[in-house]
């Protein structure tokens, strides 16, 4: 892999995460999350899944989000 | 030595997508949609697994893309009640009553029975609303709260907050009795609520056969809900209860900042309205006594107890 083929790598890789970030921006927040968190998604690698990672398992507080319990 | 790095590369992208769609599956699963979404999210992903399919996957990479902003914008039905949207039916037959959660709160000291089962009702709310109450124009976007300095509504006649009736609500009654309103008649709210009294809140009204609706909330109540004293349909999951087919299960909260009232949609379906304005929805707005609070199609009168 030559470094042009590189660095249209890269450049495509942050254009994905880019806009990979913003819907999760929005996410985080719906969730009660702090939406600086979708930032982690920038990170190569493991940064999608730590994302992933909070938001499968760190509670959804916010009361507006409180789960529907049908009757 | 070549191919044995290929397939360890591919091993390790299988891993990475196997743990990335379990915890996408869980996320899906929490907001209450279908799991196999995640299927579509990684499956650009998954082309790079197979040989000579790099291109597909590479073409595809818009679809999580787009998936996910989809997700982003769409209705989570396990955390949004959409049984109601777009309807306002009429009043279930069952009175409103406050959960077991708000009832065992109710109780205030040195009231008898009879003062709580004799509730003059409030004087019926009227339809006629004041135009251009606001002093503000409410933004449609989700904001934080600024603590310090709330967003604040207030009406004409809020200048003036009127005292209250006495507290209702004991903790034997039924804490909103209900009676015809040909029966008991609109009465003014009595004077001489004190200062401790200045802490509690009322809200009271009509609903639509005429049956009186009294909710008596207390200021150590709401305090003592970190996040936010819930008004909505559901017992579960709501301190204050009301049993009416267009409030939805977590219709709204009740917050206090210092002895001030402050009132947030959570994304209802039908709405809060302060004094016939709808209320952004996930922004807290400063409500005065004397207003008039609409979750869905029920209206109350807010006043101090």
């Amino acid at each position: 892999m030559d470094t042009e083929t590189l660095i249209i790598w890269i450049c495509g890789y942050i254009a994905f995460s880019g806009l990979m970030v913003a819907p999760l921006w929005v996410i985080f927040r719906r969730a009660g999350h702090a939406a600086a968190l979708s930032l982690l998604f920038l990170l190569p690698v493991a940064g999608p899944l730590i994302a992933l990672y909070l938001l499968a398992f760190r509670p959804w507080s916010t009361p507006h989000n409180l789960p529907r319990q049908d009757a | 030595m070549e191919l044995v790095l290929e397939i360890g590369i591919r091993v390790l992208l299988a891993a990475y997508i196997g743990i990335g769609g379990w915890l996408t599956m869980r996320v899906l699963q929490l907001a209450g949609l279908r799991w196999w979404w995640a299927i579509l999210l990684w499956a650009p992903a998954g082309c790079w697994l197979v040989p000579g399919a790099e291109l597909a996957g590479l073409l595809a990479a818009p679809i999580p893309v787009i998936l996910t902003w989809a997700f982003a914008y769409a209705e989570w039905p396990a955390l949004i009640d959409r049984s109601r949207i777009g309807r306002r039916s009429g009043i279930t037959p069952e009175a409103p009553q406050l959960s077991e959660r708000a009832r065992a709160h109710t109780f205030f000291p040195g009231m008898d029975d009879d003062e709580a089962n004799s509730p003059p009702p409030p004087p019926r709310p009227s339809r006629d609303l004041p135009s251009g109450a606001l002093e503000q124009t409410i933004p449609h976007k989700r904001q934080p709260v600024d603590p310090d300095n709330p967003p604040i509504l207030r009406t004409p006649n809020s200048q003036r907050p009127p005292a209250a009736a006495p507290a209702r609500v004991s903790h034997r009654s039924n804490p909103t009795p209900q009676t015809p309103a040909s029966e008991a008649g609109p009465s003014a709210p009595p004077n001489g609520a004190g200062p401790a009294d200045r802490e509690n809140w009322m809200l009271s009204g009509f609903d639509d056969e005429g049956r009186v609706l009294r909710y008596q909330v207390r200021a150590d109540d709401i305090r003592a809900c970190d996040d936010g004293y819930v008004v909505g349909r559901n017992p579960q999951v709501a301190n204050l209860v009301i049993s009416d087919d267009s409030v939805s299960r977590n219709h709204a909260c009740l917050r206090l900042k210092g002895l001030r009232l402050l009132v947030e949609d959570l994304g209802s379906a039908n709405g809060t309205w302060i004094d016939g304005r709808a209320l952004s929805p996930h922004r807290a707005f400063e409500v005065a006594p004397g207003a008039s609070i609409e979750f869905g199609g029920v209206k109350l009168t807010l006043t101090h107890a």
